[in-house]
């Protein structure tokens, strides 16, 4: 009677512990991850133009967990002009958006870490005000899609991925300057898809 | 056989760690009432899971009677509770729409004043296989189950349970009756708490799930129950993260400890099984009909 109380038990805990294995009750998980950039375009003008570098490594969500991550891609990406932004050379902590800024083009260009070029496109308005209250989603080609997911899909062998974004305004018309001040945010939206614990 | 048992109790445990730690990662990322709707999924199967397997039978004897059981479950995740309405509480974001709970498939993004809304995606959960065990004795045909899990730590992570019931068997009052009836009552409670050192890691999951239930069987042959109950039940849980805010649009709650609490969905279950006894080994088979449908089935010493 021993003996089978003994191999009913081992029977049960076999069972339980091969279908808690064997049953993936979880399936990968997706977490969107969004990558914000301001970039201050600040000058005299007729042109400023401003580079800002940002990295995937500068989210804890993907450094801390990217031994289970099984692939990034990308979902979105959109400009956006902030009324003020902090200053990379301080004093002082903030600079503001010049009033009524306004020229021939806003151009909105990112490059990849290996020097390719991810998209560049002049905004459908050239009024830097007409974008903080209304982001502009930037349609991305398919073309372009894919290049940059190929790309992304380097993290498994290169961690530290990172872009380069350029806020340009060109032929400033208008605004409460010099000098002028453009203040703006690209922000990137990932899809980061993490294997099933 | 004290070996055998805590290996058992330890899969148990080690599944539902690796499992809740998980969840931690969308919840970081929510302002606290989004969070709280993300998880409540979480916080229904803990009812579902806790408030099962309580009995196989309404009959409780006058002599003193033992029985240890260990119970496997398995809940289907309805389509209802994969998706949730958004509520950002930003100006300029709308609350409408859907997102996945973390039961569910992608999450959604919106673009505001602010720039990217993002919510976070699910893990797909349509089915959570489970298991419970708990010890019994009774006497006078009143029953105290008890259920006790100690709390262990594994990967940064520390979780633990307890439960407990009372069970009477009302059928001397009723000897008219044809069948068994009882009264029971049921309290569990389950923690996780991250224990590591990253504080923006930090997340306490506290669930306590009641239910009051009246059950019935009849056994024939000595040998075959039928047995069905109608029981009363809800959860709440308590849920406290760290929130990191992503989107970059809380900035009065952000990197802060935030708290919120929720409701599970469980208000009434209905159950229907049978069981064979073959002293002094039970086995037991039920259907349950309450929010997350759940077989349970069990086998237990009874002595």
């Amino acid at each position: 009677m021993k003996k089978i109380y003994n191999y009913g038990f081992l029977i049960l805990t076999t069972i339980v512990a091969l279908s808690f294995q064997s049953c993936d009750i979880l399936e990968n998980y997706f977490l969107n991850l969004p990558l914000k950039q301001s970039i201050v375009s600040t000058g005299n003008g007729p042109k400023i133009s401003e580079i800002e570098t940002f990295c995937l490594s500068d989210y804890d969500a993907y450094s801390d967990n990217i031994n289970e991550i099984d692939s990034v891609t990308y979902l979105a990406v959109l400009y956006r002009t902030l009324t003020a932004a902090e200053n990379s050379n301080p004093p002082p902590d903030s600079v503001y958006l010049t009033p009524g800024l306004a020229g021939q083009n806003i151009n909105v260009t990112v490059v990849d870490g290996d020097g390719n070029l991810v998209f560049s496109r002049n905004l459908p308005s050239a009024v830097a005000a007409d974008y903080i209250d209304t982001p502009y989603e930037i349609e991305l080609t398919t073309s372009e899609i894919i290049l940059l997911n190929d790309y992304l899909a380097q993290y498994k062998v290169d961690s530290n991925l990172c872009f380069t974004a350029t806020l340009t305004m060109d032929n400033i018309s208008a605004g409460q300057g010099p000098p002028y001040t453009l203040t703006g945010q690209v922000e990137l939206l990932l899809s980061l898809e993490f294997l099933a614990p | 056989m004290k070996k055998k048992i805590f290996l058992f109790l330890f899969i148990l445990s080690f599944q539902f760690n690796t499992s809740f730690g998980q969840v931690g990662l969308g919840i970081f990322g929510l302002a606290p009432d989004d969070a709280g709707n993300y998880s409540q999924p979480m916080a229904t199967f803990l009812g579902t899971y806790f408030n099962s397997g309580a009995y196989y039978s309404a009959d409780l004897p006058e002599a003193f009677q033992f029985k240890f059981s260990i119970i496997g479950m398995y809940t289907f995740v309805p389509d209802g509770q994969t998706t949730f309405t958004p509520n950002p509480e930003v100006s300029g974001y709308n609350s409408t729409g859907s997102t996945a709970t973390f039961v569910g498939g992608n999450g959604s993004y919106q673009i505001g004043p602010g720039g990217f809304l993002a919510y976070p995606g699910g893990f797909n959960v349509s089915s959570v296989p489970s298991g419970i065990y708990q010890a019994a004795g009774s006497i006078y045909g009143t029953e105290l189950m008890l259920r006790y899990f100690p709390t262990i730590t594994f990967s940064d992570v520390k979780s633990g349970f307890w439960g407990i019931g009372l069970k009477h068997d009302f059928s001397q009052l009723l000897p008219s009756l044809p069948f068994n009836i009882a009264l029971q009552i049921l309290y569990n409670s389950f923690s996780l708490d991250y224990v590591g050192d990253d504080p923006t890691s930090y997340i306490n999951i506290e669930s306590k799930n009641f239910a009051v239930n009246v059950q019935g069987s009849k056994t024939f042959s000595e040998m075959f129950i039928i047995y069905g109950g109608l029981q009363y039940e809800n959860s709440s849980m308590d849920l406290s993260y760290y929130f990191r805010d992503p989107n970059e649009l809380y900035p009065s709650i952000a990197n802060t400890v935030q708290d919120t609490s929720v409701d599970g969905d469980n208000v009434f279950r209905f159950t229907a099984g049978g069981a064979i006894q073959l002293m002094p080994v039970v086995f037991n088979l039920d259907f349950n009909i309450t929010s997350m449908f759940t077989i349970t089935g069990g086998i237990s010493l009874q002595i």
